[in-house]
Order: structure tokens, then sequence, then C-alpha cells
């Protein structure tokens, strides 16, 4: 009788497992608790908590959408760009027309032309995706440069006719918090309830078993990129309303970002099946908390630099427990 | 097991260094996230009457010189009373960046910003009055919040050209000094001109009207729009070739529209340190104290800071202590305040010797003594700060 070798994993295995795949969430828990003592609950204040939705909002809906693509295995470093050049496209086109359903139009059909080629590119061309995105994005901030020829800022109070304009204190951000809303349950239905979710983390694990266990690779790919694009373009929609003032800068920190987002949200960047859809808004919320405790305790700009790093060192090293091993998970 | 232990090992030396290399930060009690760092005060003494004035600080380049010599102007100020404190920005990398640090400076109580830096433009002036807070800065939109009360004001330069602004006349007073040091061709360093950021783009136009005004003054200096231009940054490509060959030629001048130490080596390279004389916009600082007393720097058109920015603590103090300094119609004030133009090492060295020993323009006394004051009397404390009046 043959010997049959069992690799069931251990109880101490599985639950140090689960605790590292539970740990973005402990440091988005524990950061807010741990503020909101040391603040004697002065950073949880209606005003607070607006600038933090205000500020975190446009992190947290690329990097939602930016599971996808992740998760898919693909790793994006145009976002910034795109959302840039989608920005700055559909302002000048609702400066032309004075109409905000112009720029939605704008905005959300560039970013989806874009979601799809680099999608096509990445089913059919056998160049590594990382570098072409790295090209795309260094390509869209010239043509940004280019398009708005001798200016270097183009402002929304320039339209032909006034364009909305959100009360900052509570339209905008109720707006931002719908959206967010709104723009994760569906991303939380795609990813999870609907077998886009299984297809995603199948092509991120392993492209050709994916492909081998009948997934359309190429379907799966674009779908993503143009999932992406849909948080792509509420963010540039949402910056827009917020600044009202585009230019070469816009978005110019977005890649970085979200990549950071996603790390501290416990996603792992080579995508698979320990992808995370809550990774991108849990992340966007604790770095956005940790900066906003760190200023209300008054400490400088180098010590929230290093209290950042570490806290990102931490829970990215506790996470790492859970990221892909040799084999799938069974 | 032994890679996660090393792993673990080496994510414990890396929180370690990170700690100790804090550690000497950790003195400066300010605000961050977006935010720099910020002075206090050791003073028992009150500017004003004594309610607390917190200005956050719009910064683009932490490094540059000019934000530097401001932010030692206002730390010395901060360490002069007990209720002035200032909040610094990070470098502002776009609008978002900017908003975020408005709204930060509003949750850490904040109640005044000195838009020393303003990309995001109307949003930026329009989030803070929202936030409750004073701005000061942003001259080209001074007509649009003049009737603002929140809106405190800006400062102008006193000058003889008509519609000039300050980047425009840097331009111009490197042209005029050029002339006057007896250049006979000089090239142009542009900057950001080719990119049509808009500083740049003042500060060009300056330039070729201080030319033609040098000409018709009499001195027989030579500059070609054509020919005489070298675009670009100090790191663009092309940009050392250029100066090279620019170097190479007749020239015996060169204006430079952003840091002229730029110039420094190129200059020495091509042995022609006793043949070029450099004009530039930019601080009196060690940087060009040796080039100005050799002679290789003959003008340094220069933003005394505590006179062309400071009257910006002055006016948002009295703003936010409810004695705000404003027109005889109400409306915000401009202040007139001198660009100096240092042309010789006697008169740069008195001033970085001045400002070395901890010594101001506008002591701490004297903004206090503007507490209260009416718009005359501030604008002719401030204008009255010529580099003549120094001497």
């Amino acid at each position: 009788m043959e010997k049959t070798i069992s690799k069931e994993k251990t109880p101490s295995k599985l639950n140090a497992q689960k605790i590292s795949s539970l740990a973005p969430i402990i440091g988005l828990v524990l950061v807010v608790v741990v503020f909101t003592i040391l603040t004697q609950g002065q950073i949880l204040q209606k005003q607070i908590l607006m600038n933090m939705v205000k500020d975190g909002i446009v992190t947290a809906l690329a990097a939602i959408g930016a599971v996808f693509v992740f998760g898919a295995g693909y790793f994006d470093m145009s976002m910034g760009g795109c959302v840039c050049f989608a920005t700055v496209v559909g302002a000048m086109a609702g400066i032309a027309t004075g109409s905000m359903t112009v720029i939605i139009l704008v905005v959300f059909g560039i970013s989806l032309v874009f979601g799809f080629l680099k999608g096509l590119f990445a089913s059919f061309v056998n160049v590594p995706f990382f570098i072409f995105t790295i090209v795309l994005g260094s390509v869209m901030s010239s043509m940004v440069i280019t398009i708005l020829g001798t200016k270097s800022i183009i402002k929304l109070s320039d339209a032909k006719t006034e364009l909305p304009k959100l009360d900052g204190q509570t339209t905008y951000p109720m707006l931002c918090l719908i959206c967010l809303i709104v723009f994760f349950l569906v991303c939380v239905y795609l990813f999870k309830l609907n077998s886009l979710g299984s297809k995603v983390k199948n092509l991120g694990g392993n492209k050709i078993a994916a492909k081998q266990s009948g997934i359309n690779s190429t379907a799966v790919t674009i779908a993503v990129f143009m999932l992406s694009s849909v948080g792509l373009g509420l963010a540039s929609i949402l910056t827009m309303l917020r600044t009202r003032t585009v230019g070469t800068g816009t978005a110019g920190s977005l890649g970085n970002d979200i990549m950071v987002a996603l790390v501290l949200g416990g996603m792992p960047l080579s995508g698979g099946p320990k992808s995370k859809i809550s990774a991108g808004l849990i992340g966007a919320a604790t770095i956005t908390f940790l900066n906003y405790g760190l200023q209300q305790m008054q400490m400088t700009a180098g010590t929230i630099q290093m209290v950042r790093g570490i806290v990102f060192i931490v829970v990215v090293f506790i996470s790492s427990f859970s990221y892909r091993g040799k084999l799938l998970p069974r | 097991m032994k890679k996660k232990l090393l792993a673990a090992l080496l994510t414990s030396a890396l929180a370690a260094t990170a700690i100790v290399g804090c550690g000497g930060t950790s003195n400066q009690s300010s605000n961050s996230g977006s935010t720099q760092g910020g002075s206090t005060s050791t003073s028992d003494s009150v500017l004003g009457n004594g309610d607390k004035v917190k200005l956050g600080v719009e910064v683009y380049d932490t490094t540059d010189e000019q934000f530097l010599a401001m932010q030692k102007y206002f730390d010395y100020l901060a360490s002069s009373y007990d209720n002035l404190e200032f909040v610094y920005s990070e470098s502002l990398a776009d609008a978002d960046a900017e908003l975020s640090f408005i709204d930060s400076c509003a949750t850490q109580g904040c109640n005044g910003i000195i838009g020393y830096y303003n990309i995001a433009e109307e949003a930026a002036i329009d989030e803070c009055i929202s936030q409750g807070m004073y701005y000061w800065g942003t001259q080209s939109l001074y007509d649009s919040y003049a009737d603002d009360e929140h809106y405190v004001g800006c400062y102008n330069f006193l000058s003889d050209v008509a519609d000039a602004n300050g980047d425009y006349l840097g331009g111009y007073y490197m042209a005029m000094g050029l002339g006057e040091s007896g250049v006979k061709h000089v090239f142009y360093c542009s900057g950001g001109y080719g990119m049509n950021v808009p500083m740049f783009v003042d500060r060009y136009n300056g330039f070729v009207a201080g030319i033609k005004a040098a000409q018709e003054a009499g001195y027989d200096i030579q500059f070609d729009e054509s020919t005489d231009v070298v675009d670009g940054w100090p790191d663009a490509d092309g940009f050392a070739q250029n100066v090279a060959t620019m170097l190479d030629g007749d020239y015996d001048g060169a204006a430079v529209s952003f840091n002229a130490a730029a110039l420094f080596q190129p200059i020495e390279t091509a042995g022609k340190a006793d043949a070029i004389k450099l004009a530039t916009i930019g601080e009196v600082s060690d940087t060009y104290s040796f080039a100005i007393e050799s002679g290789e720097i003959s003008t340094v058109v220069y933003d005394c800071e505590e006179i062309v920015f400071g009257n910006c603590v002055t006016l948002l103090a009295n703003a936010i202590q409810g004695t705000a300094v404003r027109n005889e119609d109400g409306t915000a004030p401009m202040i007139y305040t001198n660009r100096w133009v240092v042309t010789d090492a006697d008169t740069y060295n008195k001033i970085l010797e001045f400002h070395n020993a901890g010594n101001y323009y506008v002591t701490a006394e004297d903004v206090n003594k503007l507490m209260g004051a009416d718009y005359t009397t501030v604008n002719d404390f401030y204008s009255k700060l010529t580099i003549e009046s120094i001497q």
C-alpha cells in the first residue's frame, strides 16, 4: 500500500495566514483607534472627516479600479498620465462648450478608449506590459504639454457659460462619498459575486492555466482595463470639480499613491488568487487617516514620513505572509 | 521559515534605522502630512492683542533659496512672539496637493494662509475662505477678491515701468543692470520661456524691454532675440552644449532667469571667468558672494524677503485680530515695495552680513508697531525701504 503524504495545513499555519490576510483591516482599525485616543476625538470631527474624504477620494477610486488590473497580473504605471490627459482634454471641451455633460462624456470616453487600447496591447503584444505603461504615461504627459500649447494651466472659470461650482464643505464631499460607495459596491459585486472576479484571479495566478481552463484571457484583460478606466474617469471628474484648474501637473503623484494604497491594503502587486477588492479602499483610508492623525498631533514632516514608512513596512511585512506561495491555493 | 526570519530581521533593521534617523527632528512642533515644519516661540512677548495668529505657508520648492530666506525670517518673527506660529507645506506638486494643504491647515487651527505659491488660483482662495481663513497673495487675482473681507491683500512693486509685474521687472532690471555695467553683447538663459511658463515669459518680455530701455539710455548693449537665447534648464538636453556654444562666441554678458550658479562651471571651463558678466534674479546669499566680489556677477535683482513678503504677516495678523488694513473704499490693499537691484560687492556684502548676523530691515518690533495701523502707515513703512535707504 502506498504511503500518501498529507500536506494538510496545521491550525497554527491557518491562523497565521488568516491574521496576515486581515493585517490591513487590523492596521486601519488600529490607526483609527490610536489617533482617536491621541487626539481625544478631535480627528472624528465632521470637518476633518469631510476633508479626509476630499483628500483621499481620487486615490481610493483609482485604486479600487486598479485592483482588477493588478489582480489579473498586469502592472499599470500609466494611471496618473491617463487621468492627467483625460482631465485636461475634458476641461478644454468643457471650457469650449460650457457643458458639464460634455466634460463627463469626454473624460469617460477618453479613459475607456485608453483602457481598451491597453487591454488590446496586453492581450496581443508580447512586450513586458509595465514598460509599455511607463512609456504610455510619458507620452500622455507630453501630449498634455502639446495640447496646452501656450498655457501651463487652464481654468474652468474661463468656460463659455459658467460650469457648476460645488460647495467644498458639503456638496462636493457628499458627491465624493456617493461616487465612492456606488463604484465600490459595483466592483465588489463584479469581483466577488460575478464570474469576472474568479477569472481575474485565475488569470493573475497563472495565465497558461487560466487559458487552458477555458477562460477567454483577451476578453477578461480588456474588461479589467475598462473597469479600471471607469475608476480613473471618476477620479478625473472629481479632481476637476475640486481644483477647477488643470494642467501638466494634474495627478502627478497618482500612480505612486495608488500603489502605496494597494500594498497597504494587502493587495499582492503580482495579482492572483490572493487579490482583494477591499485593498484599494482600505489602503487609501489608512494612508489618509494616518496623515491627518499625524497632522493633528503637530508632528514635523520628517516624523510623518518616518511613521508612514514604518507603518507601511510593518503592514506589508505581515501581509506578505499571505501572498502567493509556490502552489496556487486549493 | 529562514526566509521569514530574514525578512523580519531586515524589517526591524529598517524600522530601527528610521526611528534613529528621525530622533533629531522631533524637537520641532509643527504640522505635517503635507506640511514641512513650523516655528514656535521662546518669547513671552505677544503680537498685537495676543490673539493666536497661526499662518499656513504654501511652498513650491522647499529647497529654493528665496523660500529658505523667507522661512528664516518667519522663524525669527515666531521666536519673538508667543502667539505667532507658521506651518509650512511640502513642495506642492499640483492643485490637488495645494487644496489638501489648505484643508490640513484649517484642521490644525490656522487662521490665515500665505499664498507664496498658488497653482489652483481661485479654487485655492475659495477653499481658504470657505474654511474661514484669511488669504494673502496672488496679485493676479487681486481684482477678483479685493472686495472680500477674507482677502487681506498682496504686494506690488514700485517702478516707472508701466503694466509691469514682478517677473517683468526682474527681466527689465537685469537688462538695465548689464547695460550700466558696460556689457556690449549679451545672451539670455530663458528657463521655462520655451514651455510658456508664465513667470519666465514675463521675465523674458521684461528683459527685451529692458534692453530697449538701456539702448535708449545710451548704453551700447546688443541682444538678438533670434540668436542670443538659450532655452531650457541646466538639466535639459542640449542646454550645456548651447551654453558652451554661446561662451565660445563674442558675448561679454549673460542674463539668467533662474539661478545663475548654473553657469559658474561652464564659464570656468570656457576660461571666461574674467570676461563674462552675469545678471540674475536671486537671493543675497553666500551663493553669489564670491562671484559678485570677483565681478563675475554684475547684477542681482533681489526681493528682500522681510520687505516684499514679510508684509503678509502685518496684513494677516491685523485681519485676524480685528484691525484689518483696508483701503478707504474698503477693498484689500496692495503694499508697494521696492525691488533691490544690487550691482556692487559692497552693497551685496552689507546686506548679506546684516542678515547673517540675524538682523532684519523689518524687525519683530516694527511688525508689532504696525498692528492697528491704517493703510497709509503700513504702505509708507514698506515702500520707504529702498536699497538707498539702507546704505
